[in-house]
């Protein structure tokens, strides 16, 4: 069996890589943070200026971005970076089967929430998104089951927040548009 | 005229229950808050009479403090802030099927750290007052400071850099929206949503609920909660074995709730973390005694939280402040002339936060065993019903779709940071203290103008002993990384032999 603090090393190596792309991002972010803060108005002097503290975090940001850039050039990231762009293949990372269920996931959601949410009644946006969800999903669902839970489900919520507790719903409720 | 003895009439004890039982579910389901709970409930108060009005809400407020702690434990979302630590100690154990037991330890945490605090708060009034008042601009910018920094510590492992880096962009997406002493625009881009600010809400929700879809909904086989509880009592010896512990967090619990803005968030983490340093334990594999430290802590909070409101009219955090609206709401107005007005009013309390607690004690054992019945149902099942859920919250504070694009945005950067190991509990408390840090550090170097660092470091002493903590966070997350990685794998050794 591995030794635990082999398995930190390899775990610093394993992430290395990754770790560059993440610390390239938090620099650049920090970066441009602090360019917007610097260009803010200072009505009073620096002591109270608006973009002051927005300043020193992106400042310090920075630097903790470089450090994690240099951790992760320590443990090789650059080459393992460079050899994982260069074995990458497009037609393999989307035959992974947790990349498919993660894309899958992710689309759903996002039609969900960013187009079926607000457009249509909140019970029909919930139906839709459950049935489809638990078909992909629950493999050990039956189709009965997924059918009455995904109308049951919105219904209740629908029930219990518009009418228990007054909250008015995404897209609102069929309740409001019948009575 | 108030008594403490009111409070113990078997109507309003009823109706006590009630309020921590209803507090208990809705803080249990993922991102509706305790604040979220406190605001929608006082409405239901409107027509009760004061003392009525008032043992309802303590009810539910006491209730919902603990009620984050369930879907934490259970299904790793935590339902506020301030559950995240119980979440990274109560999880894992929740996965080897000690979910009924944890629960039942941080229920009984929950109890004790509520009468440590409501008799701290009746015995040490004064001095922990005079602590309080000690804490100016300065001091409470350095300690949200303090828990930014200590909350990526303890979150990252054995790479802080990743959890501080987590919080301080927290504390930057913190910065957007008009800042409050100029009135001045701050990365909005035009954006008329943007201009209140990213309310934290729908970060929370996107950041633990729904990247926790994503990321299990993703794995071909997503793990089980056993549904088979056990037992749920804890022993009261093994209870009684982390009084250190307990006592601890109690202090920093109380001590915090004090201090207007830090609040239940700053005192869970800082509470574990002081609870790891002291014990030389690490939680985040699984501890009891990580459950008891973030427990106590949040719930000591609320006796702490409560007195400089009623005394001085200061909130200590926005639940209190909805507090404070319904006792207005009521025609009870708080602050130095409380008992002049409302004689007896401060005994009522008391006697009130020890009914809520009894209440809270007794909701909380009973809803385990449906708790965890309902959270161990497959994930493939549960976690779209949740996905339904993380909508609701984030649409419920404000009633603005924006919030829900916000949570699905966080949702997939959260979903992005865990597969690059960043820890999102620093990001979370970052947003939370980040205006809070912001808008005190500039009024303490408004004052602190023309003065010279020195005679500053003198004259603030409070201010200087944070200072040099939060250095000495920093310090111990860089510095000794080998003999704090040795000691780790020892630890690690030990759990694998066990």
């Amino acid at each position: 069996m591995e030794l635990p603090d082999q398995e930190i090393e390899n775990k610093h190596f394993r992430m290395a890589s990754t770790d560059i792309v993440s610390s390239l991002i938090v620099m650049a972010v920090a970066v441009i943070v602090a360019i917007w803060s610097f260009r803010m108005s200072i009505p009073s002097g620096w002591a109270s200026a608006p973009g002051l503290v927005p300043l020193m975090f992106a400042g310090t940001l920075f630097l903790m971005g470089l450090g994690l850039f240099i951790s992760a050039v320590r443990h090789n990231g650059l080459t393992i970076l460079r050899n994982r762009l260069a074995s990458f293949s497009g037609k393999n990372f989307f035959h992974d089967t947790q990349t498919k269920r993660s894309l899958w996931i992710i689309v759903l959601t996002g039609v969900y929430m960013l187009i079926l949410t607000g457009r249509l009644p909140f019970e029909i946006a919930g139906f839709l998104f459950l049935f489809s969800t638990f078909t992909v999903f629950w493999k050990k669902g039956r189709w009965l089951k997924i059918i009455v839970a995904s109308i049951v489900i919105p219904f209740f919520f629908s029930l219990t927040f518009r009418f228990l507790f007054s909250i008015l719903l995404p897209g609102d409720s069929i309740f409001d548009y019948l009575f | 005229m108030y008594s403490f003895f009111t409070a113990f009439d078997p109507y309003l004890m009823l109706l006590c229950f009630s309020g921590a039982a209803m507090g208990i579910i809705w803080a249990a389901l993922p991102g509706l808050s305790t604040t979220m709970a406190m605001a929608l409930l006082v409405g239901l108060t409107y027509r009760m009479p004061t003392e009525m009005a008032i043992i309802f809400i303590l009810g539910t407020f006491t209730g919902s403090v603990f009620g984050g702690a369930i879907s934490a434990v259970l299904i790793n979302i935590p339902g506020t802030p301030d559950a995240v630590p119980t979440q990274m100690a109560g999880f894992p154990l929740a996965k080897q099927g000690k979910g009924g037991l944890v629960l039942g330890m941080s229920i009984t945490a929950s109890m004790v750290g509520n009468w440590v605090g409501i008799l701290l708060l009746v015995t040490c009034v004064s001095y922990v007052l005079d602590i309080a008042l000690n804490f100016a601009s300065w001091e409470v910018a350095l300690l949200a400071l303090w828990g930014i920094s200590i909350s990526g510590t303890l979150t990252a492992g054995e790479a802080p850099v990743k959890g501080w880096i987590s919080g301080w962009m927290g504390v930057l997406i913190a910065m957007v929206g008009r800042e409050e002493i100029h009135g001045i625009e701050r990365f909005t881009f035009g954006s008329q949503e943007l201009l209140l600010g990213i309310p934290y809400i729908p970060v929370l929700i996107g950041l633990f609920g729904l990247t926790e879809i994503i990321m299990v909904l993703s794995q071909p086989h997503p793990y089980v909660i056993p549904q088979k509880i056990g037992k749920i009592f804890p022993p009261i010896k093994e209870f009684l074995k982390y009084w250190k512990s307990i006592l601890r967090s109690s202090i920093v619990g109380l001590i915090t709730g004090i201090i207007p803005g830090a609040g239940a968030n700053v005192a869970t983490f800082v509470s574990y973390g002081l609870g790891e340093r002291f014990t030389g334990k690490r939680f985040s594999k699984g501890s009891m005694e990580g459950v008891i430290c973030s427990e106590v802590a949040n719930n000591a909070n609320i006796g702490g939280a409560l007195l400089p409101s009623l005394v001085l009219g200061i909130p200590g955090s926005a639940t209190v402040a909805a507090f404070l609206a319904a006792l207005n709401l009521h025609g009870i107005v708080v602050g130095p002339t409380i008992e002049l007005e409302q004689p007896g009013i401060m005994n009522f309390m008391y006697g009130t936060s020890i009914v809520a607690n009894i209440g809270m004690y007794i909701c909380a054992f009973l809803l385990i065993k449906p708790s965890v019945k309902l959270f161990s149902l497959p994930r493939e099942l549960l976690l779209p019903i949740i996905a339904l859920l993380c909508v609701l919250g984030s649409y419920a504070q404000k009633m603005s779709m924006f919030d829900i694009n916000l949570m699905f945005g966080f949702g997939l950067l959260g979903f992005f940071m865990r597969k690059a190991d960043i820890p999102i509990g620093p990001m979370i408390l970052g947003v939370v203290l980040g205006n809070m840090l912001d808008q005190n550090f500039r009024r303490a170097m408004v004052i602190f103008e023309d003065e010279n660092i020195w005679q500053v470091l003198i004259d603030r002493p409070m201010g200087t002993v944070l200072i040099i903590i939060v250095v000495l966070t920093f310090i111990s997350g860089i510095w000794p990384k080998k003999k704090k990685k040795r000691s780790l794998v020892g630890q690690d050794k030990k759990q694998t032999t066990e």
